[in-house]
């Protein structure tokens, strides 16, 4: 009991419990503890593009020149690309399937889209050729500043790449950059003492300004996409997990801790130091980790896509728009670009939708309000999927590069409850402390 | 009289007194000096970022306890608070009994308010919640980009006492960041160099705009402000000095290149490096400078205190506003939020005022512009202050710690000249070339012995 009352999971689903509970209960009270939600991403977020950083570099300084990070970040896309198709297809036949949107007959002409409009000017820009050309850095200290991961990711892959090939003059630098990643992963770790705050927070916000009762308008469609989710997740995943080797259930568990941090903060960044060093622990090569899951973040958004197409298919049932097969194929197409650039814009998913909805012209667009108000409960389910499909992802990458220790994965899975109370007496999130150095080949 | 020409201070102060002739003289040639002085501000001010981290880093990582940072952030906001509020306060006591503003019959409604416009908007905006989640920064690096001195704290602390808690496996990176720290206060030293010019651009400009002229017109409220401030130096922060066994006007002469640097620029931040330097040299102990110095600048703005009272009560006089004596208790209960917020907008000082009069209701906030044309010529005192005040901070709260070597801080006060001189020839601030390293943690005298 006093294990369980340490490990920083519990601690986290108990906030989350009595977050809502604030939230159902005095719902003023819960809005205006939204500060304690954003002040720990906050804190999380400015972390992430040095952590980004110094992952990248090291990991790719230590096992790979170019070639080797080349294939790497080849493969990636290849999964990544295949992951969010399936999820696409998902989401369109989920839709047809269930027909959220049937009998609703919303007249478009008469919806106010007031409240889309910052979303609709946001969609709009961003052609493919400008999204290329804004990876690149203007100047490499503003990639930082500005917190874009791409750029971030982009410097740091071209850093570690000639790190790697200054092997002397090198050595010093890496050995910076160790020290610096340390430094960083240790500050994570006096951070993440304060997740059962920020999710406590964040969750009674969330209640307590949508309530339970949106849930309930638009009930058909929550249930849907948390079913299409869970679909995907249980299944599809599972299914890539198995040719690792691995069972998706006890891999479920072994992120758990990742899994209720991001339901409570709604978002999948604030996981993202934490599932990078739980995967390494697991027996991912660190190059790899360090590559496939902030490149993920950007590029295998699985949740996003099943929302993005169930949500159009929702909006034509609704306002009672025909769309032809042809046409679906062509949404389809759009969908697969406009996906990837959801992270890179904030607001996330719902800027992706609102560009492909201006972009397709036949899905009337005001039809976006329709989703809104619950935009915020679908983006939970949106933010999980997003963060298992990261991580699933990397064992896949690993295990192609054939850097998966699936011995070593299976132990480290059977005995979870072990690896957090070794990871809580150490009181660090330290990939080297518990990763010996001579499993890195 | 070498040695004198070779000192700062009488460079800087000969600067201040040129640059005020010229202005006088030839108030259009003054004006054009301008640029002398901003590029000077400019010079120190890229380099405060950087050295609030270094210091406070390398500071907290050698003194390796979480709790002992905490307890040291916690004991120099309860001295902040206590001392702004007597500064508050005394401000509110000089403003009723001196009446700077009796007798001027201002009618609110004739003043254009157009100059007050930008003040008065940036005044409003800023929860609390706000204010504390702007202190964590959107990201490391647009922290140091922005030059935003909370948030490179907030930051810095963290970084300290993880580096701390990394022990060995971090001694590499903490003996870099030294390094860094060393380059920084040396850059310091060679910028301080052109200190004079800085001051004198500055001063030139200064009187060369706003003129003697008008000193003459608010004097009364001037007077009442320079001899509060002074006042509150003298008896105030004399009495909490003698407390920690030292002399404050040993104490001033100590550290009367800041002061100057100060007077000339008129902006409290260009002697920030300096002070920290002088107050390790001192003997106050190098984490507890790092944290209270840089917090201090947020958080102790004694003559920002007191500005506020005096001038809050000045409007409402010159504009026959009648304020009772509970309107006076919550204009000091509002103004001990909004004088915290000062640092954290630039424009400083007086947008707070801006803040606090809006709050309050009654009083006009067009009385304001009877004030921006003397806020330069108030604003050299309120940042003089405010420098001394935080000095005295660092030395009050390294007694409260038990780390302040007294014996070695009455030597040094004893001996300016002479260090001074060491310093010069050193041609350094550097604060570790004075004070050995084993010092900071092995060897710290407990206060008294």
């Amino acid at each position: 009991m006093r294990r369980l009352a340490r490990s920083l999971w519990f601690q986290v689903l108990v906030a989350a419990v009595l977050g809502t509970v604030v939230g159902i209960a005095r719902p003023g009270l819960g809005v205006s503890l939204q500060p304690l939600g954003d002040g720990f991403i906050r804190l999380v977020r400015m972390l992430i593009a040095p952590i980004i950083f110094t992952t990248l570099v090291t990991g790719i300084a230590k096992v790979g020149g170019l070639k080797k990070t080349g294939r790497v970040a080849l493969r990636s896309i290849v999964v990544f690309e295949v992951l969010t198709t399936i999820a696409l297809l998902l989401g369109v036949a989920a839709g047809l399937a269930f027909a959220p949107g049937a009998g609703m007959n919303v007249d478009p002409s008469r919806v106010d889209t007031r409240a889309i409009a910052g979303y609709a000017a946001a969609g709009k820009a961003l052609t493919f050729s400008d999204f290329l050309l804004g990876i690149i850095p203007k100047d490499v200290f503003d990639a930082f500043a500005k917190d874009d991961v791409l750029q971030v990711i982009f410097f740091s892959v071209l850093f570690g790449v000639a790190l790697a090939g200054s092997k002397a003059i090198g050595a010093e630098v890496l050995t910076f950059v160790e020290d610096l990643s340390a430094l960083l992963f240790r500050i994570m770790a006096m951070v993440m003492r304060a997740a059962p705050v920020g999710v406590f927070g964040a969750m009674a916000f969330t209640v307590g300004k949508f309530g339970v009762g949106t849930l309930l308008g638009l009930g058909k469609l929550v249930a849907i996409f948390y079913l299409a989710c869970a679909l995907f997740v249980l299944v599809f995943l599972a299914i890539v997990m198995r040719w690792a080797g691995l069972g998706l259930h006890p891999f479920l568990r072994y992120i758990r801790q990742e899994i209720l941090l991001t339901v409570g903060t709604s978002s999948s960044e604030t996981a993202l130091p934490l599932l990078m060093e739980k995967l390494s622990r697991l027996g991912c090569s660190r190059p790899v980790v360090g590559l496939v899951v902030p490149l993920g973040y950007s590029f295998n958004l699985a949740g996003t896509a099943v929302y993005l197409t169930l949500a159009t298919v929702f909006i034509t049932q609704a306002t009672h728009t025909q769309i032809s097969l042809w046409k679906w194929l062509q949404i389809l197409a759009i969908l697969l670009l406009t996906s990837k650039t959801a992270a890179a814009v904030t607001g996330g998913g719902f800027i992706a939708l609102a560009a492909t909805l201006s972009a397709l012209g036949e899905v009337p667009f005001a039809g976006l309000t329709l989703l809104v108000g619950i935009d915020r409960v679908m983006s939970e389910a949106r933010a999980v999927t997003n963060l298992i499909g990261n991580g699933v992802a990397a064992v896949a990458v690993s295990r192609w590069e054939g850097e998966l220790d699936v011995a070593r994965a299976r132990t480290v899975l059977s005995d979870v409850a072990g690896v957090e109370a070794e990871e809580y007496e150490a009181g660090r999130v330290d990939p080297r402390a518990s990763v010996p150095e001579t499993s890195e080949p | 009289m070498k040695r004198l020409s070779h000192s700062l201070y009488a460079q800087v102060l000969i600067a201040v007194l040129a640059g005020a002739i010229l202005g006088h003289l030839n108030p259009s040639l003054g004006t054009a000096m301008r640029p002398l002085g901003d590029g000077f501000i400019k010079l120190v001010k890229m380099l405060i970022a950087p050295i609030v981290f270094t210091t406070v880093v390398t500071g907290i990582a050698k003194m390796g306890d979480l709790k002992k940072v905490g307890r040291v952030g916690l004991k120099a906001l309860i001295y902040f608070e206590v001392l702004t509020t007597i500064a508050l306060a005394i401000g509110l006591v000089v403003g009723k009994l001196a009446q700077p503003g009796a007798g001027m019959n201002v009618n609110a409604a004739n003043l254009d308010a157009s100059a007050i416009s930008s003040y008065t908007t940036a005044g409003h905006s800023m929860s609390t919640a706000d204010f504390l989640l702007n202190i964590i920064p959107k990201d490391v690096v647009d922290a140091f980009a922005r030059g935003d001195i909370l948030q490179v704290l907030f930051f810095s602390v963290l970084c300290g006492v993880a580096l701390a808690a990394l022990k060995e496996k971090g001694k590499g990176l903490l003996h870099l960041i030294d390094g860094f720290s060393h380059v920084l206060f040396r850059i310091i030293a060679i910028i301080m160099r052109v200190a004079p010019v800085g001051a004198f651009g500055a001063m030139a400009f200064t009187v060369g705009k706003y003129g003697i002229a008008s000193l003459l017109s608010l004097g009364k409220l001037i007077a009442s402000f320079y001899a509060t401030s002074f006042l509150f130096v003298v008896i105030i922060l004399g009495l909490v000095l003698r407390w920690t066994g030292l002399g404050v006007f040993r104490f001033l002469r100590y550290i009367r290149e800041e002061i100057f640097i100060v007077l000339g620029t008129s902006s409290s931040e260009s002697a920030l490096p300096l002070l920290m330097g002088k107050m390790e040299r001192l003997g106050c102990s190098k984490p507890v400078v790092g944290l209270v110095v840089p917090m201090g600048y947020s958080f102790n703005l004694d003559g920002t205190s007191i500005y506020l009272t005096l001038a809050t009560l000045f409007i409402a006089q010159a504009t026959n506003t009648h304020v009772t004596f509970g309107q006076e208790m919550q204009i000091l209960a509002v103004l001990l939020l909004t004088s915290k917020g000062a640092a954290a907008v630039t424009g400083g000082g007086f947008i707070t005022l801006a803040a606090t009069l809006s709050a309050v209701g009654n009083i006009p906030v067009a009385g304001l512009t009877l004030l921006i044309g003397v806020d330069r010529f108030m604003s050299e005192a309120r940042a003089i202050t405010n420098l001394i005040g935080n000095g005295v901070a660092a030395v009050v709260v390294s007694k409260w710690e038990g780390e302040l070597d007294v014996t070695r801080a009455r030597l040094a006060l004893a001996n300016v000249a002479s260090v001074e001189e060491e310093e010069y020839q050193a041609g350094h601030v550097e604060p570790t070339s004075a004070v050995p390293y084993g010092n900071d943690e092995a060897s710290a005298p407990k206060a008294g012995t």
